[in-house]
This record gives structure tokens, sequence and C-alpha cells, in this order.
């Protein structure tokens, strides 16, 4: 059954009031009625009916009274009331009962058609009221629950004409204070007013919402940053914009987050760009070194073939020499082997083997070196051709032998000749300084010629590359100075550029004192440590002997080691009945006197703990033997070196 | 051995030919010494010594075919008067020269050192002694 709506009738003539109900009913509608003042509220508030037929003169009060109170309550105020009467007739009653709140007056007699057409009339107006108060109360609840302020101004940023409550939150100020002028101007960074004006003037050129962020400092004192978008609202024919509706939310989350990112996401490019570079320096250094790898091998092999070759050769000048020739012949033989050695000598260094360098017990002291390598040097530049130096007097020795310095230098000074050649004002200097507490001495041979590009100074100490004509180099100078440099324990660096001349750096560590051995320290000669060998094996003895002497122990032999010993090297022989007797000696020998060493070569049969004994079962395994001969050696000359 | 006037024969294990060549020469030209010839595989080695008997093998420890090392280590159980071997090699390296030592040589000594020193070290090792020329001994010191 279809709702009906429920119409109150109130008349105090009960044949009036049934009339209009009839009518009334027959017309759909639920009709309820009262007879006075009273009933009529109490119908009002227990059926609350849409509209109420009021007639005018009641027994307990005057229905214009009635309508008043009706509509100035608040929950009954939304009820259409219908005056009628067949009494209070003229103009001037209608006009109060109007004036009086009522939505409508018929004069009775009234046709029951008009009667109805009026009631639905007065119905259609009180749907669309309460529609619009609906869709009003539900704005107003969507509106305050949103995260933001909505709002309605004259112009964007202008003072508000609306503010939702979330104004306050956004803003820390009272939702009035926004609706005076400026607005939320007085909030805003002044950075960002201008580009809110801009935005807008585009936004409306365009037809467009306007969507801004800008920042604003709230009452608290806080800065927060606000989205917001707004519609103009435009006068009647879309003319004039008349305001602007929109809506603020704060984003400082956002933004902070999203500077976050971009400062992580800056970061992390600069980060990327750094290990590209390194990655690509890196690559480089790959490439050189396999490349240098590569030569490095070749070179080697060349050496190494040419050095077989040259061995016959050397035998037959031997032999010739020893023929016994005549004058000339012999200067020219003598000749001939120096420059043969000379060859040997520098194929040795083309042999270099990165992995096992040379002892480093040779060094030079500069200051003197320098006396001798100067006229030599000298020799070698162009007459016009300047040589400076700067060798300080106190530089600490350097680990290189005073021929491959000369050596390394030589070759240097002679590129430097070669470039200077054709050069007015050539100049080379050579200087040295110490660094790092003297643990390295720095030595720059350094020219005024036209210098290197960067492929050149990056290439040029590679094996074979030159920039001289194959007839001239063959590109092994530089080199051989860098495996000169590098056999020393030392590095090298090349700095140059186009035109202004070039600078070899050779960084040399400075010698150590020799370890051991019955060396000179400050003066006072220091007695060599003593090693007894019991070995009968002669190979054994020679190899062992040879090994402690290189170490810096004087060797004796015997069969057990006397009280000066400080080692004995022992060949353990357990199946003779003398192999515990040696155990037991050993451990004698041990505890006789501190800083003592037993190395057992062979097979053992009593094995103790100790850790002052080595011992190598099998003879032939690797470098064992003289590993623990070395070992057990040192031990004892550091711990003599500090006693 | 050169014990009693005897001559010490000299055997070198060696793929160049350059260098049987070059010792050949200086040891024909040497009194006390006696050229025995040259092997380039290490393979025949041990049969070649029961057949010469010589006191001294010059050995290159890196050549093609056979290991010497291997070769060398055979030798020194057969016969306590065998042939003492000597290693000569181009490579200063002391993985190599303790290899060498292992395998029971008498001694190590550098293709770079002048000829005088090979037939000097060839005659120590035939006294007994154990040899090392300079540039090994420096090697090994490290």
């Amino acid at each position: 059954m279809a709702h009906r709506d429920t119409i109150l009738v109130v008349d105090d003539h009960e044949a009036d009031r049934y009339a209009r109900a009839r009518t009334l009913e027959r017309a759909g509608f639920e009709v309820i009625q009262a007879a006075n003042g009273r009933d009529t509220f109490k119908l009002l508030a227990q059926k609350d009916p849409r509209l109420v037929i009021l007639d005018v003169q009641l027994p307990d009060m005057s229905g214009f009274e009635i309508c008043r109170r009706i509509k100035s309550d608040p929950a009954t105020s939304v009820v259409p009331v219908l005056h009628m009467s067949a009494t209070s007739v003229t103009a001037p009653d209608q006009v109060k009962g109007l004036e009086g709140g009522a939505d409508g007056y018929l004069v009775e007699p009234v046709a029951p058609d008009v009667l109805v057409a009026t009631v639905r009339a007065l119905l259609r107006v009180r749907r669309a009221e309460d529609e619009v108060r609906e869709g009003r109360r539900a704005l107003t609840a969507l509106v305050s629950s949103l995260p933001g302020m909505a709002y309605r101004c004259a112009r964007p940023g202008g003072a508000m004409t609306f503010v939702s409550a979330g104004a306050t939150e956004l803003t820390g100020l009272d939702p009035l204070e926004l609706m005076d002028e400026p607005g939320l101007w007085r909030i805003m960074h002044p950075d960002d007013t201008a580009g809110v004006y801009d935005k807008a003037a585009a936004a409306v050129a365009a037809r467009q919402p306007l969507e801004v962020t800008y920042r604003i400092t709230t009452a608290a004192g806080d800065e927060k940053w606000v989205w917001d978008r707004s519609t103009p609202v435009r006068g009647p024919g879309e003319g004039l914009i008349t305001s602007w509706e929109g809506f603020a939310t704060d984003i400082t989350d956002r933004k902070h987050a999203q500077e976050f990112l971009t400062q992580q996401s800056k970061h992390l490019e600069v980060l990327v760009r750094e290990r590209t570079v390194e990655l690509e320096a890196s690559h480089q250094r790959l490439r050189l070194s396999e490349r240098m790898a590569a030569l490095g091998t070749l070179a080697a092999g060349l050496g190494h073939d040419i050095g077989n070759l040259l061995l016959p050769v050397r035998v037959r000048l031997d032999v010739i020499q020893r023929e016994g020739h005549s004058g000339d012949d012999v200067a020219a033989i003598r000749s001939s082997i120096d420059y043969l050695q000379r060859l040997v000598t520098a194929l040795r260094l083309l042999v270099v083997d990165p992995d096992a360098p040379a002892a480093r017990t040779e060094s030079t002291v500069l200051p003197a070196w320098w006396q001798t390598a100067q006229p030599l040097l000298r020799s070698l530049l162009p007459g016009h051709v300047r040589l400076d130096h700067h060798v300080p007097g106190d530089l600490p020795a350097v680990s290189i032998s005073q021929p491959a310095l000369t050596q390394a230098v030589f070759n240097l000074v002679q590129n430097a000749a070669d470039v200077l050649r054709d050069r007015e004002h050539g100049e080379v200097c050579i200087e040295a300084e110490a660094e790092q507490e003297g643990r390295v001495v720095r030595l720059r041979v350094r020219d005024n010629g036209p210098g290197m590009d960067a492929y050149v100074a990056a290439r040029c100490l590679e094996p074979f590359y030159t920039t001289k004509p194959r007839q001239f180099s063959t590109g092994l100078g530089l080199s051989l100075v860098s495996g000169l440099v590098q056999q020393a324990g030392g590095t090298i660096a090349v700095r140059s550029t186009p035109g202004s001349g070039a600078t070899f750096e050779l960084c040399l560590p400075a010698a150590h004192e020799p370890s051991g051995g019955a060396s000179v320290r400050g003066g006072a000669t220091v007695e060599p440590r003593v090693a007894v060998l019991s070995l009968a094996d002669r190979r054994l003895r020679g190899y062992a002997g040879r090994i402690l002497e290189l170490e810096g122990l004087s060797v004796a032999d015997g069969d057990r080691p006397g009280d000066g010993a400080h080692l004995w090297v022992v060949q353990a022989r357990p199946e003779a009945d003398a192999g515990r007797d040696v155990e037991e000696a050993a451990r004698a020998f041990l505890t006789r006197r501190p800083g003592r060493r037993v190395v057992f070569l062979g097979p053992r049969r009593g094995a103790w703990d100790d850790q002052r004994i080595r011992a190598v079962g099998d003879l032939s395994a690797g470098g064992e033997v003289r590993e623990a001969l070395q070992s057990a050696a040192r031990e004892i000359v550091r711990e003599g070196g500090r006693a | 051995m050169s014990a009693g006037g005897r001559t010490i024969g000299v055997l070198s294990v060696d793929d160049n030919p350059a260098i049987g060549e070059g010792l050949e020469i200086a040891i024909r030209r040497e009194g006390g010494l006696r050229w025995l010839g040259q092997l380039t595989d290490a393979r025949d080695l041990a049969r070649t010594c029961l057949d010469l008997r010589p006191d001294v093998v010059l050995l290159d420890i890196d050549m093609p075919g056979a290991s010497p090392l291997e070769a060398a280590a055979a030798l020194g159980g057969q016969d306590v008067d065998g042939p003492r071997t000597l290693a000569f090699s181009g490579h200063v390296r002391r993985d190599l020269i303790d290899a060498a030592l292992a395998a029971g040589a008498w001694g190590y000594i550098s293709k770079s050192d002048d000829m005088a020193s090979v037939l000097r070290a060839v005659r120590r090792v035939a006294e007994g002694e154990f040899v090392l020329s300079a540039d090994v001994e420096e090697a090994l010191r490290r």
C-alpha cells in the first residue's frame, strides 16, 4: 500500500471538519482531526502530520496564534499551515494570517477540487523544502568530516564567505578570522602568492578548476603545505565570476615524503654517478693491467729465449778471448763481451716476475749517488739544456741498488734530452724529498718539454709503447724504468699536460736496516748467532747451511750442539737406537738456555709439542725445509736483537 | 767424480740446443770435465744415466715433455754414487727453487750466470758441495 500523507484538519465546527476530511480522504490522504488548539499540538507531536489545515476561529485560542507557535517551534516549523475560514474573510485577515507564517489562506466556500489542489501544491513545496534541507544537512555533515577545509570566497585566497569546520584544524584560526580580509592571504607564504594568482588567471582563461599547492603558517607558527582545488561560480548566464568554491587540505606529510624521496633519488643519482666513474676507472686499470700482463708475458718469453740464444755466443767469445789475440782484437773482444753482458743484464729486467720480487737488500744514499751520476746524466743532455737538482744531504737511503737507480734516471733524462733537443730554453730538474716521516723518498725528474696528452701519459710506461720512430726506439725504456722501480718495491707516476712539460715521479721506500748477522749497527758489532748442524746427508747439510748463512747465522757441524749454540738442526733417524737420545738431547738443549730453537729434519720418534721446535718429516715437500730453517733463524735473530 | 784424477762427466737436459752447444764448447776447453751430451726430453734421463754414468746432470727444470723434476727425483734413489743434479734455469723464482731442491737437486744456478761460474758450480757439486748462484740466494733471502 502506497504511503499516504497525513493531513491534520483543525475546526471546532464538526460538520465543516467532516466535510473537509471526506474530501481529502477521497483524494487519497490520511486525515486526523482536532477541534481545538490543545488537541492540535498533541496530534502534531504524536502523528507528525505533513500539513495542517487550520480554522481561524477556535474555542480555546485563535488559529493565528496556533500558526505562530507551530512556525516558531523548530520541531514543527517545517509543517505547512493552510488557513481556512468562513468568518475571517477580509483582506486584512488574510494578510495577517499569511504574515503570521501561514503558507496559504482559503476563504469559504472552497470547492473540494480547489482544496485538494491547494493541499497538493503545498505538499509539493514541503517535499522540495525537505529535500533541500536534507541535502544541506548531508552536505554539512560531509563537509565537516572532510580532512580539510571546504570554503567559498570572493576570489582565490581572499576572505571567505563560508568555511567548514575543518578550517580550524588546517590553519589553527577561528573560521571567523578567515571570513575577514585578507582571508587566507594573511597566512600564505609570501613566495607562493604570486604563483596562486597566476594559476587562478590561467584557470579562469582555460575555464578549468584551479589546483594549487602553497605553504601556510598556522596560528601555532608551523609551516604546512596545502593542496587547494577550487572552481569559480559564475553569475547567471555564465557571466561574471561571483565566487570561488573549493577545498584545501594538508599535504605536508606527502610533501615531506616527496622531498625526502627527491633527495634520496638525487643522492642515489650522485652515488650512481660516482660508482660509474669508479667503475670506468677500474675498467681502465683492468684493461691496462691486462695489456701489461700480456706484454709482460711476451717480454718475459722473449727475454728468456734471447738469453738462451746468447749463451753460446758468450761462450764462444770467452773462448776467443782466452785463445790470446793481440792489440785491437783484444779490445774489440773485451768490448763485445762487455756489451753482451749489458744485454744480458737488460734482458733480466724484462724477465721481471712481479710475483717474486727480488730481495731489496741493496740501498743507495742519494747525495752520494748524485755525485757519481751527475756527470753521466749531464753528458746525455745537449749543451744548451740546463740540469738542475735538489737533493738534500739528509735524505734517508732508498732501497734500490745504485746501478738500478742510475739506469732508471738515465732513461728518464735520455727521454728528456730527446724532447728538449730543439728547444731554446731546455731545462731538466731532478729533485728528491723525504715523505711519510722518512719512510718514503720521492724522486722527480721534470722537464719543460712539450709534454704529453693524457693518452700518451697513460700508456707511456707500457712495454713497446713509443712515440718515436721505431728505428730509434724499442718502446722499452720507460717500461724498464717502471720494472726497476717496482722491483725495488716502489711506484712510478707520470704527470704531464701538453705544452707544460712532463714529470716522472719515483716513489721509493727508504732502506731498512739489515736484519741479523754480524752487521754493524751504530758502530757496535753484534755477535752472530750460531747454528749447529747434525746432518749426515751432505746435500741436506749444504742446503741447510747455506739457507742459515743467508739469514746471518754462523754455521758449524757437530753431533750435539755446544753451549754457545742457538739453533740445532738435526736429522732425525728413528730407526737408529739413538733416536730417543736425540729427542732427549733436544729437550735438554732447549731448557738449558732461553731463545733456542731446534729443527728436526726427517721422521721423528718421540714427538712432543713445543713452539721452539720445527719438524719437517717429508724432505721432498716443496719449500718446507727452507721455511722451517728460515723461521727458526729469524726468530733467533729477532730475539737476539732484543736481548 | 774427480777423485782419483777421473774427469767429471757432464750431461745436460735442456730442450734448447743452443744451451748444449754453448756448454759443449766451454766444457771441451776445460780440463777435468767431460762433455757427455744433451737430452732434449727428460723422459730418457734414467736410462741415459745408466749408460753414460754422468757425475753431474745440468737440468733445465722448465721444459716441455716429461717433468724434469720428477725424472731427477727418480734418479736419487737409484744409486748412492749416482749422478748429482744441478738445476740450471732461466727462471729465478722461489717456488721453482724450492721444487728443485725438494726433488733432490744439489744446487740451483741461473742461466744468466757467466759460463765460468757455471763450470765452477759443476765442479763444486761434483766435489759434494751444495751450490746456489747469487741471484738465487737473493730470491731465497726475501
